[in-house]
Formats: structure tokens, C-alpha cells, sequence
């Protein structure tokens, strides 16, 4: 499977996604259209743990999400934990925030919260 | 036409302690440069930086919502439409108040008041329940605004919305939504 990168702007997270597993998002996510950005990245999403399904890293680094884009982050991790669910891979995500950043720190307290997948927080 | 006065217009904004106003289409390419600003400017004054990101925050939510849902509008290109509206973010010795505006059907009036106050009775518990439960609903499923972003926004401010929904005729009223951040001691 082929490697997905996006690269960073001003207002959209720049992703890249190896088909070892390992996989980053990070940045500012604030489109016109989340749902449009975050297409192909579902897509790629599905298509990996149908066709590849190895244990997964998830790390993200985001500076701020509008609410359009946590739902997007919503859905990711909706994808993983029906991948958990129907196979014996390991998820895990990495959840980084600045020092001072409660808000997005908050963001995936709540997250990790409501989810079946196992979260670590850093601080950087 | 007559011309503005600019000098009384300044002189007015400046002594309601204006910071930043914006009024027309918001472009996201306009929306992308105001809040860059916003981190850039804010982010000068060091002591202030958990609000810089909480103004930032509020300011996206409330521009997109503009870009979304205002009924005026205007046509960028083949089948894609901006709405239009007025951003203003004040500023004092202690607190920051940003304040949009934007026409909006007369229809939608009611359903987002009753929101806006629903959010107001809210403890942040509640808010945070709340929260939870919307951003599991998907966008498509949002009807004409005053969805997650309205909660988000009480969050974030850490106050109530203040919100006014002024009738412009039988079709249109105005919609003004405010909030008060309190700077960091």
C-alpha cells in the first residue's frame, strides 16, 4: 500500500501515514470543508486496515482542531477501534500537547474518555 | 454615495476600544490571514497566552459560522458561495469581548435562541456532557447552525453567549453573537 502524505498549510494538518503502522498527524486544522480534507484520509484509513492491518501508532500533534475537525478525529479513531475490535492488532496513540496548551490537551482527555483504545499523553 | 467620515468612524471604534473589525465576505482565505494575526498580535504579550489561543479559537468558530450560515452571501466561483457578515474583537485592561454578526432567516430565530440558552444553563459539567454527546452527531445532521460550535465557544470563553436576534423584515433578522474572555492575571 502506498504512503500517504499531505503537507502542512496554515489551516490543514500535514499527515503522513506509513503502511508499517506508524502514523502522524500534525498542525492546525481549521478548512472550509473538514469533511473534504479529511476524506482521503479515511479512505486510506479503511482501505489499511482492511488490506494491511498490522499494529498501529497513532501520533498526533495537533496546535488546534475546530469542531468540524475533532468530529473528523472522532471518526479516525471510530475506524480504529473497530479495527481493535475485529483483530488482534495493537493500537496505540500518542497524544501531544504543549506545556501550556489545556485546550487541546482537553480535547483528547475527552476523547480518550469516551474511547476503547488505550491513549498516552505527552507534554512537550 | 456619501463618503464615510473615517476619521469619526476611527475615532468611535477606537473609543470603544476596537481592536480588530471586519466586515464583508469571509473568504476562508480572509478568515486564514485574520486569525493568524490574531495568534501573531496576541502572542506579543507573553503573559496572555493560554487567552491568545482561547481568542483564536473563538474567533475561527465564529468567522466559519459567518462562511456557513450567513444568508447573505456572495458567489466566489462556480458553486461555491461566502457568506458575509461583521467581526469585531475589543479590548481592555482586563478582558477581551469578540462580537459577530450575520443576516439569518427570520425561520431560524427561535431554534437557535432556545440553543444559545439551553447552553447558558449549562454548569460546565453539564457543558462538557453536552459537548460529548453533539460531536458525535455528524455535520450533515446539524441543522443551519448553532450546533458544537455554539458549546465550544461557551467553553472556551468560559461565559455565557451573549446573543441578540434583531428582525430585519419578515424573511431576515440579524443574529449578534458575543462573549467576554477575561485576560490571564
Amino acid at each position: 500500500m502506498e504512503h500517504l502524505k499531505l503537507d502542512k498549510t496554515k489551516f490543514t494538518l500535514a499527515i503522513d501515514f506509513n503502511p508499517n503502522g506508524t502514523l502522524e498527524m500534525e498542525g492546525s486544522s481549521y478548512p472550509e470543508s473538514a469533511a473534504e480534507f479529511f476524506a482521503p484520509v479515511y479512505d486510506w484509513l479503511n482501505r489499511f486496515v482492511s488490506e494491511v492491518g498490522t499494529n498501529i501508532t497513532l501520533n498526533l500533534r495537533f496546535d488546534y482542531l475546530n469542531t468540524s475537525s475533532v468530529k473528523c478525529v472522532l471518526n479516525i479513531l471510530e475506524i480504529l477501534e473497530s479495527y481493535q475490535e475485529n483483530s488482534d492488532s495493537k493500537i496505540v496513540i500518542n497524544w501531544y500537547s504543549e506545556e501550556d496548551d489545556e485546550d487541546i490537551f482537553e480535547t483528547g482527555e475527552e476523547l480518550a474518555e469516551d474511547s476503547s483504545l488505550n491513549f498516552n499523553f505527552i507534554s512537550y | 454615495m456619501q463618503k464615510v467620515d473615517l476619521f469619526d468612524y476611527y475615532q468611535n471604534m477606537s473609543g470603544m476600544n476596537v481592536v480588530l473589525a471586519f466586515k464583508g465576505a469571509i473568504s476562508q482565505s480572509i478568515l486564514v490571514g485574520l486569525a493568524e494575526m490574531i495568534k501573531e498580535k496576541l502572542s506579543a504579550e507573553s503573559s496572555q497566552s493560554k487567552t491568545s489561543k482561547k481568542i483564536f479559537s473563538i474567533f475561527v468558530e465564529l468567522a466559519q459560522n459567518i462562511h456557513h450560515y450567513s444568508t447573505e452571501k456572495i458567489q466566489i466561483s462556480e458553486g461555491k458561495s461566502v457568506g458575509k457578515g461583521i467581526i469585531i474583537i475589543q479590548e481592555n485592561e482586563s478582558e477581551y469581548l469578540v462580537s459577530s454578526g450575520n443576516l439569518m432567516k427570520s425561520g431560524n430565530a427561535e431554534p437557535i435562541l432556545k440553543k444559545c440558552n439551553y447552553i447558558n444553563s449549562l454548569d460546565s459539567v453539564e457543558l462538557k456532557s453536552f459537548y460529548k454527546a453533539q460531536v458525535k452527531i455528524p455535520r450533515e445532521l446539524e441543522k443551519d447552525g448553532g450546533g458544537i460550535g455554539f458549546i465550544d465557544i461557551a467553553r472556551k470563553s468560559g461565559s455565557k453567549l451573549d446573543v441578540q436576534i434583531k428582525n430585519v423584515d419578515e424573511n431576515s433578522s440579524f443574529f449578534i453573537l458575543s462573549v467576554k474572555i477575561n485576560k490571564e492575571k
